[in-house]
């Protein structure tokens, strides 16, 4: 591989390895090789979408830097999203499955959850934007609009992914059928 | 410097992880001349399907659990459960049945034992006819009383069986007697299924099945007969009553029920570890330098 080629994939490759190793905390309590293996692959969809996504708004905005090494800079900023997995994974190794069953469950769990990430969606925010400002010389009503779409596309493409055909008959009701 | 202790304590927390990831082995159980099955009919898995494992990782973990049996019932598509059947062939078990959660906006039904997707755009009856059609079994998933207008008369009188017990009977006020109470509507197959997505524990809610063999076909043939077992944490049971009765006479059951969390210094150690290393990780493990 060549030098510019590792500099696109190590933090990608970083995250999805974060996301295998909060597979395994959540799984088994514990880093174990076939699941942090297993989970970065599975959930490998995530960089991969970021990455695509990028590409689509990003792709020859910066003037003084090659695609690879902005990847590598978008993704320098995932560290907001990287320490609140972390901290999902941990308290999950260490508590009863029975609860963390419970922490997706009802209206109130899930709206704790919602607003213990807030904070973590603003840090990113803040960092992102700075991003595009900064990496990509844009205005900063430009990296907003760029923020904007990037998200939209990332996040659509990976809830889509996610949720699969599950979404189907709540699409079709929205769309009245 | 930092860097090569980060990786280093990352590598020894993964080493004693995998070391401590060791699957149950545990004697089969034949009471009354069945042999009696742990499985778990309501598993989801990553891709396309709102899980955190792949097929194949719900395998092997599923092997960790002790279930001699499980389907994978992604939403609304059957291709992912066929992949975690192939895994299990390659892999040496435990059993995957294809399955599926038809997922429609009035009711959420498990078809086990299908091998075509079921579409959820029709009634509940329509549903079941069509589970049926390919020698499946019908399972109304986690039937708590949102869900119950989506069963007419016809849908009721052709259901399988219903998910007594369910992790949500655990977390919510009323849905444990909202699924006693749908369960009870008529005679039925007791189930118990973990709904796993990725929270909680797989088999953590499981169905004890009494079955002539541990073949799909002998596993589809007990849920038909209602030959089934589910007990919760607090031991109550459901179930056909004579083998209710001889499940709890012979007490070798409750081996195979969910195992607790582990304890003990080394696996509390192991697990300390593991967060400190993705720590160090995180911190340490890639160049720090954001320069543009």
């Amino acid at each position: 591989m060549t030098a510019g080629g590792w500099v696109a994939v190590r933090r990608p490759l970083f995250a999805a390895l974060l996301l295998g190793c909060t597979v395994s905390l959540m799984t088994v309590g514990t880093l174990s090789a076939r699941l942090v293996a297993g989970g970065a692959l599975a959930w490998s969809f995530v960089p991969l979408f970021e990455a695509a996504s990028l590409a689509l708004v990003g792709r020859g905005l910066s003037r003084r830097l090659s695609f690879s090494r902005t990847l590598d800079l978008f993704f320098a900023g995932r560290g907001a999203w990287s320490l609140a997995l972390l901290a999902f994974g941990a308290a999950a190794a260490f508590a009863d499955p029975l609860d963390v069953y419970g922490w997706a469950a009802t209206v109130r769990a899930k709206s704790l959850l919602a607003v213990l990430l807030l904070p973590v969606a603003a840090w990113s925010i803040r960092v992102d934007l700075c991003f595009f400002r900064i990496v990509l010389d844009r205005t900063p009503a430009q990296a907003v609009r760029l923020l904007f779409v990037q998200r939209a596309v990332s996040w659509t493409a990976s809830t889509g992914y996610f949720l699969g055909f599950a979404s189907a008959p709540y699409l079709a009701r929205m769309l009245g059928r | 410097m930092s860097r090569r202790v980060a990786r280093a304590l990352f590598l020894l927390a993964l080493a004693a992880g995998t070391a401590q990831d060791r699957p149950r082995r545990d004697p089969p159980v034949t009471i009354g001349g069945y042999r009696v099955l742990a499985a778990d009919f309501h598993v989801h898995s990553a891709v396309f399907s709102a899980g955190a494992l792949a097929p194949w990782d719900l395998v092997l973990e599923a092997r960790r659990q002790g279930l001699d049996a499980f389907a994978i019932t992604p939403h609304n598509q059957v291709w992912p459960a066929r992949l975690g059947r192939w895994a299990s062939r390659v892999l040496g078990g435990p059993r995957v049945l294809v399955g599926e959660e038809i997922r429609a906006p009035a009711y959420h039904l498990i078809a086990v034992g299908i091998e075509r997707r079921v579409s959820w755009d029709q009634p509940a009856s329509a549903a079941i006819d069509d589970i049926h059609g390919q020698g499946g079994v019908a399972i109304a998933a986690h039937p708590v009383a949102d869900y119950w207008p989506g069963y007419d008369d016809r849908a009721m009188a052709s259901l399988d069986g219903a998910e007594v017990l369910h992790p949500a009977a655990y977390v919510g006020s009323s849905a444990r007697d909202e699924l006693e109470q749908f369960y009870g509507r008529r005679r039925m197959t007791a189930v118990g299924s973990s709904d796993y997505h990725g929270l909680g524990r797989l088999g953590l809610c499981r169905t004890y099945v009494f079955a002539a063999d541990d073949g799909e076909a002998a596993i589809l043939e007990a849920l038909r007969a209602r030959r089934t077992v589910v007990r919760d944490r607090d031991g109550r049971m459901h179930g056909d009553p004579a083998l209710v009765r001889l499940a709890a006479a012979d007490g070798r059951l409750w081996t195979r029920d969910p195992a607790r969390p582990a304890d003990g210094l080394l696996f509390a150690l192991s697990r300390i570890a593991g967060v400190l290393a993705v720590v160090a990780g995180l911190v340490f493990g890639l160049p720090s330098t954001v320069e543009v």
